[in-house]
Parts: structure tokens; sequence; C-alpha cells
């Protein structure tokens, strides 16, 4: 072709030059690992944690991690106060963390992305409608308001889950708001107007799939809250009963003892710091590596 | 034509939300797009739209194809008023008028490859039953566009702008439509992709027998595809015809410009030196929508004609400028009646302070005492004529000059009359008064045009009034001498010769002013 | 002038200038051995089509490695002094007075953050040494020059409050304003209007008469080039096929491809002239053409 310009090489496949980018991307690499690490750990928890998570055993509380000279063998994070292994508290931790991240991000996604589609396609008083609610939303104190909700409809794991996905749904309309009518103003959707796509099939068929790479950005970054979100209501009680173990009940159990026993506190906080620092940096090595391919 | 338009647009006006001056609460205020459109395609008919950004060329594009509701006039499509169909009645209509957008980039969905992209309508409309019917057309319909059947497997940003183009083609000629609506579809390709898409566009168009609505910026590539042209400046339509006749001799001011502009590739050192000094600057030119003008002697003649088409045209306010208001009814709430004789310098100084806000100046106030020099009051008569004629339109210049100045520079028409350039027996005083403020108009405009001013002198024939009706025909209607007037002001046009009488006359001059002179002198009354 | 070459010597020699795209084991050329000279007071035209290499010439000649490609052969004697290799500072030190560039976008070359005077004040002081007043002197002789009206006013606006003719002419006031020996204009006309086009061009060429600086004029618009070039090379994949004066290039052309490029372009004074697009067959024994320079030249670097 005339026009192809005298390079001798050929412009590579959408697909496959996506997952080079994501595999390139050293955010993406690092974040994912550490996910994946953790996710694994939660999946696969009853297989590798040495012990049960809530058998107390009275001799031998305190023991210390396993670099410690009063180290017992087979207790790598050593015990808390209760003789509860830590190394199998943590991992069923993890459990909870990515069970409450997913389920919550998955929530505040769908009702945001639903409603930021229709606010962004259909403007005029919908949009209005929408965006007043949200801004009302938005002025309330979220984790006040998440302390509040899961104070009114009581606690345990799904309480917590949709206090955040009624919190942080705004997140996700806001955004997809305003890259949906970004993606509007594109031409592609001028012309399915011309061929005679009805409204209904743009929007979910046309426009969407361009809102999608966004979509897996914000999910990934909202994981990331709702883990800290978890960890705050599990730290003043609010997520699930005190024994069961959750990264915020064992920190804000370890804070007792931070004097005689500091592991207690210092691993769970070790553990949510990485898997949020993970999470975030993968949002945001997603966000480089797919946005180009969303724009060329 | 009547029995053969296959799309007819009359009156069409367009106006869009404007965000940029949406106030804090409430909705954004209308923004005047287009002001009444007229055109016809007749089936396998070719009309070129031409204009520069703003000109509102894409807007008509997008209304034809019904991807904006125009918010006046008719838009008949076979016939059928298509104007104010809903969304759903309009659907199976849609078939037969198809869009080939500007940015093959994005006008092609990212996410899709390119045999569904072309493939959706074909689905949508029930053309293709099977998949494998529906591929059987695409590659056709690849093939068409001189693409091969591996191009249907790609993702658009896999190809070259060119390709894509050729898909935004396909895709638009997969229903079989009868109108295209092709919106600048080469602006941002090579010069050889270019070529291409030309010469396979006229291949369509002949073996398919499509009407094409092409737009384009670019006046050369019109002239090789369309047989009819229109050339659009704010909105408007300011001429429209035959390309060989508008090519030939473009009539308006504007056409004659854009086309000076084009640099062809011929060698020519003189070009651009040509470019007159005046015209090195930023060019001056103001939108009379939205203006806040001012018009003496607004209460009768052009005057009147002014204030009316000044409405028309969308002004935010009018003063309309008279000797005495008594009796005037204003024909709007947008009109301000204001006393003021351009002969009471002191009242003038007045207005200029009363009226801060205007930003078009419209010197129209004028007098003829019709008399010939041997009159017995010659003296006084023509003292009378220079009072109004000349110094009333200084006096106006020099005080309302600072307030269009504060205004971001405006616009000053100053109305004259082909008399100001060549003289009629028997008033050769007001034919001096009006040569005086036509040297006046012309001296001050350098230095109106630095403080951004566009200064504009008229020069109509025999205007149909009853100032003028004692003239030889052929009489003009005073709404087009204002319109013309405003046009001059939104194109930037600094001397107009409104009317098929001075416009000859003034072609003459150039020409052989002697001749012109003795024709005029046989107009000796008696 | 002190330093200024003799008359005859090029002031801007390209010399057998390689530029490719490395990494990941791929090596893509982009230009392959463009050579040209350009005078003392030339405006000398460098047209070619999207991927030609036209704007990678433009950079180099200012010294910018152009990333990700990367300059593997030749060089860049602005005044008998290779600009190819030149550190952030020499380079810095070269614009201005020196080199000037009219870029092609006016809506992104200046930025929306200053007013339009401290703009060019501030490439004043830079280059020059100037003081705070004396560069806002010289910034509004400048606007003046360039024919802007009203120049008080726009040296206090800002970038968005002015149109997109406006924003090229003080481009262009800024490109000249250190009094450089060669301006490097990359396609500055095609984001404008026509008839401000025209304006816009008639400013260059006053601009670059009166200060007697030479100008490396990037187009695709073979109708520009003949109106304001003295002389032309024509680009194609990172080649040059010819070169000469405008008059002879458009008039008679010795190359293929130029003849096959004028044919491409439309005028609206021969509306009988069906447009000839370039032919496949000539592109193709181009593309072949470069392909076989590569693999006799090896990969270069």
């Amino acid at each position: 072709m005339a026009e192809a310009a005298v390079s001798g090489a050929r412009r590579p496949r959408a697909t496959g030059a996506t997952t080079r980018r994501l595999l390139t991307n050293r955010r993406v690499v690092l974040g994912g690992a550490v996910l994946l690490f953790f996710a694994l750990a939660a999946i696969f928890a009853p297989l590798l944690a040495p012990r049960d998570p809530v058998e107390q055993d009275l001799l031998l509380q305190y023991v210390p991690p396993v670099w410690s000279d009063e180290a017992e063998a087979g207790y790598l994070f050593g015990t808390d106060n209760l003789g509860r292994d830590i190394l199998s508290r943590l991992i069923y931790g993890a459990r909870i963390a990515l069970f409450v991240a997913v389920a919550a991000a998955a929530a505040a996604g769908l009702l945001g992305t639903v409603l930021g589609l229709i606010a962004g396609y259909f403007g005029g008083w919908i949009d209005i409608t929408i965006s007043r609610l949200v801004e009302i939303w938005m002025a309330f104190p979220a984790v006040l308001l998440s302390i509040v909700l899961v104070a009114v409809m009581g606690t345990g794991l799904h309480s917590v889950v949709i206090a955040i996905a009624a919190i942080d749904w705004t997140r996700f309309c806001r955004v997809v708001r305003a890259e949906t009518m970004a993606q509007k103003q594109q031409d592609y959707v001028a012309s399915a107007v011309t061929i005679g796509l009805g409204r209904a099939r743009i929007l979910w068929r046309e426009i969407l799939p361009n809102v999608v790479p966004l979509l897996i950005v914000l999910f990934t970054l909202e994981m990331g809250i709702a883990v800290i979100v978890e960890a705050i209501l599990s730290y003043v009680n609010l997520s699930l009963a005190s024994d069961f173990p959750t990264w915020g009940g064992m920190i804000s159990d370890g804070r007792k003892y931070v004097n005689q026993a500091p592991w207690l506190m210092i691993l769970p906080i070790l553990c949510v710091i990485a898997l949020v620092l993970a999470l975030n940096a993968l949002g945001d090595g997603l966000k480089d590596a797919l946005d180009p391919a969303m724009r060329r | 034509m009547a029995e053969s338009v296959l799309l007819e647009a009359a009156g069409l006006r367009l106006s869009l939300p404007d965000y940029s001056r949406k106030p804090p609460f409430g909705p954004a205020p209308p923004v005047d797009i287009l002001h009444g459109i007229d055109l016809a395609i007749a089936p396998g008919d070719t009309l070129g739209v031409v204009g520069e950004s703003g000109s509102g060329k894409t807007s008509l594009g997008r209304t034809l194809v019904r991807l904006h509701r125009p918010t006046a006039g008719r838009l008949l499509f076979d016939g059928r008023d298509i104007a104010n169909l809903t969304e759903e009645r309009l659907r199976p209509l849609r078939a037969q008028f198809q869009m080939i957008f500007q940015d093959p980039q994005s006008s092609l969905n990212p996410r899709r490859r390119v045999a569904d992209i072309v493939a959706q309508p074909l689905h949508l409309h029930g053309r293709a039953a099977t998949r494998a019917e529906a591929r059987r057309q695409v590659d056709a319909l690849l093939e068409r566009v001189a693409l091969r059947p591996a191009h249907g497997e790609r993702y658009p940003h896999e190809l070259s702008g060119g390709e894509r183009q050729r898909i935004g083609i396909a895709r638009a000629i997969a229903l079989r439509p009868r109108l295209v609506v092709a919106d600048e579809i080469v602006s941002g390709l090579d010069m050889s992709s270019q070529a291409q898409i030309l010469a396979l566009l006229r291949e369509l168009r002949r073996d398919l027998g499509l009407a094409l609505l092409f737009i384009s910026h670019d006046l050369s590539v019109v002239r090789t595809v369309c047989d009819r042209v229109m050339v659009m400046l704010n909105g408007r339509a300011v001429e429209q015809g035959e390309c060989a006749a508008i090519f030939a001799s473009p009539r308006h001011p504007y056409t004659r410009r854009l086309l000076n502009a084009i640099p062809l590739p011929d060698v020519d050192p003189g070009w651009v030196a040509r470019t007159a000094d005046n015209q090195l600057g930023e060019e001056l030119s103001m939108n009379v929508k939205d203006s806040v003008a001012l018009v003496t002697g607004a209460n009768r003649g052009v005057g009147e004609a002014f204030v009316r088409v000044l409405l028309d045209r969308g002004a935010a306010k009018i003063y309309a400028a008279m000797r005495s208001t008594d009796g005037y009814e204003a024909p709007d709430g947008r009109v301000r009646p204001l006393a003021l004789d351009v002969t009471d310098h002191g009242r003038i100084a007045e207005a200029a302070a009363e009226c801060g806000d205007v930003t078009l100046l419209i010197n129209n106030a004028g007098v003829n005492r019709n008399r010939p020099i041997s009159d017995d009051d010659a003296l006084r008569n023509a003292r009378d004529e220079m009072e109004v004629n000349y110094f009333g339109t200084m006096e106006m210049c020099r005080r309302f000059g600072p307030v269009l100045a504060a205004n971001g520079g405006g616009a000053i028409v100053n109305m004259l009359s082909l008399l100001s350039r060549v003289n009629l027996p028997m008033i050769g005083t007001y034919c001096g008064s009006k040569a005086a403020a036509l040297s006046l108009t012309q001296g001050v405009r350098a230095e109106l045009a630095a403080q951004g001013t566009l200064t504009v002198a008229v020069m109509p024939g025999a205007i149909n009034t009853r100032m003028g009706d004692m003239n030889p025909p052929p009489l003009e209607d005073p709404a087009d001498v204002a319109n013309a007037a405003l046009d001059a002001v939104e194109a930037g046009e600094e001397d107009i010769y409104p009317g098929v009488m001075a416009e000859g006359v003034s072609q003459g001059l150039a020409a052989d002013a002697k001749a012109v002179e003795k024709e005029f002198a046989a107009y000796l009354p008696g | 002038m002190t330093g200024a070459p003799p008359r005859d010597r090029p002031i801007l020699s390209v010399r057998d200038l390689h530029l490719a795209i490395a990494g990941r084991g791929r090596h893509t050329p982009i230009l392959r051995g463009a050579s040209l000279d350009i005078a003392p007071s030339e405006v000398h035209g460098l047209v070619g089509e999207s991927g030609a290499g036209k704007t990678m010439i433009g950079k180099a000649v200012l010294g910018i490695q152009p990333s990700p490609a990367r300059i593997s052969g030749g060089s860049v004697l602005f005044e008998g002094r290779d600009v190819t290799h030149l550190s952030e500072r020499e380079r810095r030190a070269l614009m201005g007075r020196g080199m000037g560039l009219i870029p092609q976008d006016p809506m992104t070359s200046l930025n929306p953050a200053h007013r339009i005077g401290a703009q060019i004040a501030d490439v004043l002081r830079l280059h020059l040494g100037m003081d705070r007043p004396a560069a806002g002197a010289r910034a509004l002789e400048l606007l003046n020059e360039v024919h802007v009206r009203a120049p008080e006013r726009v040296l206090r606006q800002y970038p968005h409050e002015i149109s997109g003719g406006m924003r090229q002419r003080v481009l262009i006031a800024i490109a000249f304003a250190c009094r450089p020996r060669l301006i490097v204009a990359d396609e500055p006309t095609t984001a404008l209007d026509v008839t401000v086009q025209r304006q816009v061009l008639a400013l260059i060429k006053r601009m670059q008469a009166q200060e007697g600086a030479s100008i490396l004029f990037v187009t695709h618009d073979l109708g520009v080039v003949a109106k304001i070039c003295d002389r032309v090379t024509v680009l194609h994949g990172g080649r040059v096929l010819e070169t000469g004066e405008t008059r002879r290039i458009v008039e008679a052309p010795e190359h293929d491809y130029t003849r096959a490029l004028i044919a491409a372009t439309p005028r609206h004074d021969r509306p009988g002239d069906l447009l000839r697009p370039v032919p496949e067959a000539l592109t193709a024994r181009l593309n072949a053409e470069a392909l076989a320079y590569d693999a006799a030249h090896g990969s270069h670097g």
C-alpha cells in the first residue's frame, strides 16, 4: 500500500501488544506478583496454614517469631496473647481481606458503573439527578459513614462489604460518567447512530467496551481501599467476632501487648501495607499499560 | 429540479448549547450555528460545501444526516420531512443516508475488528441472514474500497490513515445508501492517499449512483470532486452554484479571498509579496450575532432595514438613533430608541458616554439636498450635506472609536454611495460630500485597525427608498444592502459595492473610469 | 554577525544522516543517508509524505535526539559544527541566537499558564540576558513586527484568549526574537485556515528577508513550497530523491516520485485534470530501493 511507511515491520496485533505492555510494566509485574502471593495464600489457606487459626494454647503465649532467640520450632511468626499461631491467623486474615476487597469493589463497581454510564450517556435531568446524588453522598465522611452503616446493619462480613460498596460506588460513578461523556463525543458513537443502532446497544455494545480498561484500573485501586476500610472496621471491632482472624482485629489486639510482643501488631500491619501497596502499584501500572491501547 | 430532489433543506437553522457560557446554575445558553441554510441535492448529484473553521460546515453535514435536530427549517429526504422525526421513526430511513467522518481514528470503534465494524450495519438492517453471508458481503465491500479480506481481521489502530478512511467508506456504502455526507474525509491524509481516496469516491459515485455532499476546507479538492459548490461563512451560505461558474467568476468577496489564498503548486515568487500590507495583520472581522449595534438614521430607509436585519441576525441590542424619537415604535425589545442628531457634536459625545457597550457602529444618516450648483442656496445646501455626510460621520467615528476599542475593537460601517466614486450631474455637492466621507473612511482605517476596529465603506447604487426613488434603476432592496454590509463585517471586507449596479460600476471604474464618468454625465435630467 | 560563515559556504549541512528506531532486536531505519545544504538567507523546502522522515531531519537539525529513534550515522553541521551529539547545555546555548523553531501546532506550543508577554520575554532574558523592562519593550516591538493588532493587550493575554492565527504569529515572534541565523519551520501553517495561512506565510517570508535568516521549511504541501521556498529537497522513505531550485523541481521534476506528487496535488484551476494517485508500482519500487539500501549498508550503530 502506498500509505504504508517503508518500515518493513508489521504493526503488532492488538492483544499481543497489550499483553506485552502489561508484562513489561514493572509495577504491573511486581504488584501482580504480590497480589497473586496473597491470593494463593487465601485460596489454599486450609492447606497452607500449619494450625487452626482460632485454636488457643495458653501454654505457648507470646512465642516470638523465628528470628528471635526464644523462638519455638513450628511457630514461624510466633504466637499471640492466647497462644494462637500468628502465621495461620495471617493466612486466614488474607482470606477475609481479599474476599472483602473483591466483593466490595465488585459491588461498588457494578452500582457506580451502571449509574455512571447512564448519567454520562443520557445527560440532561438524568445526569443532574445522579450527579447531585453523588455529590450529596460524597459530602459525608467516608469512614464515619461506614461505621454508622455497620453499626446499624450489625457486624459481620456482609455488612462490611455492603458498607464499603454503599460508600465507594460514587468513585466509580464519577469517573465512569466522565469517561462515558468523553467517549460519547467520539465519532464512532455518531457513526453507530447513523447506521441506526439503538441507544441501549450503543451504550452497552459500543461505549462500555471502551470504558472497561478504566474499570479494571478503578477496580484494582478500589480493592486497596477496601482492604484498608476492612482493617479499620475490624480494628474498631465492627467487622467479625474478635476471635476470627482479621488483620485489623489482629492489629487491634496486638496494640494492647505492643510492649512485650511488638510482632503481634507489626506483622498484620506489614501485611496490610504490602497488599495495599501491591494493589496501588498494580492499578497505576495498569493505567499506564492499558491506556494507550484504549486511545490508539 | 422539483421532482428529482433527493435531499432538500430550506431555512435550516441549528443552535447548540454553549457550555463555555453556562451559568453556575441553569442550562447552557444556546449559540446559533446555522442561520437558515437552503440547499437541494438531486440523486447522483455532488454538492461541495466549503468553509473555514467555525463556518458551520461540519454542523451542517451532521444536521443533514440528523445527528443534530435542526432548531428550525425543513429538511426533506425523498420528499419526507425528517427534521423533527424521533430517533425511532428515523431508524428505518437511516440506511438511505450515511456519513463518512473526518477522523477515521475516532469514528471506528477501537475495540472492534474491521470486519465487525463493516458487518454491523448489515446485521442491523437485516441485509445478511447468516454470518457467512455477512462475511461474504464484508469481503466484497473491502474489495470495493481496494482492501484485502485480511484487513477484516485487524483492529482500526493497526491500519494506516488511508486504510482506515477506506473502512469508513466501506461501512458508509454497506447499506447501499442514496446519499453520503463526507465530512473532511481527506484532510488528515497525505497527497497520495488523498488522491487515492478521491479517485475511489469518484468511482463509487459512478458505480452506485450516489448523491454526495462533500464537505471540505479545500476548494481545490472540492473542484475535483463536485459539480456544485456552496461557500459557507459564519453559519451562512454566502454563495452557491455550479462549480464552473463560481470558480470562474466568484461573486462574493469571501469566495474570492478564499480562492486567492490557495497556494497552487506554481512557482510565483511574487505571490507572498502580493499579500498586501494591510492583510499581513490579523484579519479584522466580527460576528453580527450578539453584537451591540448603533444605527444612525434608523427610523427610515436603509437605517430601518439595518435594524430589522440586525434583529434577524441575532444582535444583542440595537440603539436606533434618529433626530427625534417622537412617534418611533421599537419593533423589538432589543431595540433602544436614541435621540441623536449627528450634526449636534455635543450630543454625540453624550451618546458615546451613554452607549458604552456598542461594538458595531453603523453610520447610515445622510442627507441629499438634491440641488444643482446653480441653485440660490447652493452654499447652504453644500454645507448641510457636508455637516451630516462628512462631519457627522467623522464625529461619530471620533467619539465612538474609544468605545469600540474598550469593547475589543468591533467594527464601523460607513454607508456611503456609489456617488463617492463617480458623479451624477445636478447633485455635485452631494457627490462631493460622499467623496469626502470615503476619503475619510479610507484615511482613518489604518488608525482604527491599530486598535482592532474594522472599518467598512459601503458604496451601494440606487436604493429603493424615498431618498433614492428619483434615481435611475435598477433599485436595490434596502434589506439586501444591509445584509451585504453585515456580511462584509463578518468577512472582514473593507470596501464593498453591493448590488448589480454598484458592482458593475466599480468594475467599470477599474477598467475605464473616464467612460463611466461620461455615461453618468448622460443622466442629465431634462 | 561575527563568526558567520562566508556566503558561499552553507550555513547548514546535513551529511549522510542515518537515523533508526532500534530496540528489542528490531532495527527500523527512518533516515537512510539523507543529505542537504542550506545557504545563508535561503528558504529551503523539505517535502515528503508522512513517514518520509522530514520531521526527524528537523529535530536532528535542532540537536534533538528524536526518542525513541537514534542517530546512527552521519552529521548535521551548523556553521561548520556538528550538532548531532551536543549536551543539553550546549544545545540550549545554540538555540535562540543560533537557531529558532516555528512549531506545527500553535495550540500546544505555548504554555497555557503564562501570559504571552512573559513567554516572549523569557526567551529574550534567557538567550540575550536582557533585563525585565528591556525584554518587555522588545516583546512589544516583536508583536508589532508580526502585525499583531493591539499588541499591548495581547502581551497581557493568555494563549487560550487569542485565535490560532494570532498564536502562530506569537510563535513566529518567539522564533525570530533572538535574531537566529537558522529557523526550522515544522509544518507551520498546516493547522491554519487557508486565508490565515497566506498571511502567516507572508509574515514568515517578510521576517526572513528582514533578518536575513535561513529557513528549513518542512511541509507536505507542494503549493506552499512553490510560493515560499528558494530550493527544495524531496524526501521519501528517509532518502533524498532529488534536490534543486524550486522552479526546476516544480516545472521539470527529474524523479518519478516528484512528478507523481505533483500529479496527485489537486488544483482548482484545472478541473479537467483527474488526480492521479502515486502509482503503486512506483511506491513498491521506492520501498524496494529503500530495503536494498538497508541491505547494502547494514545496520548502523
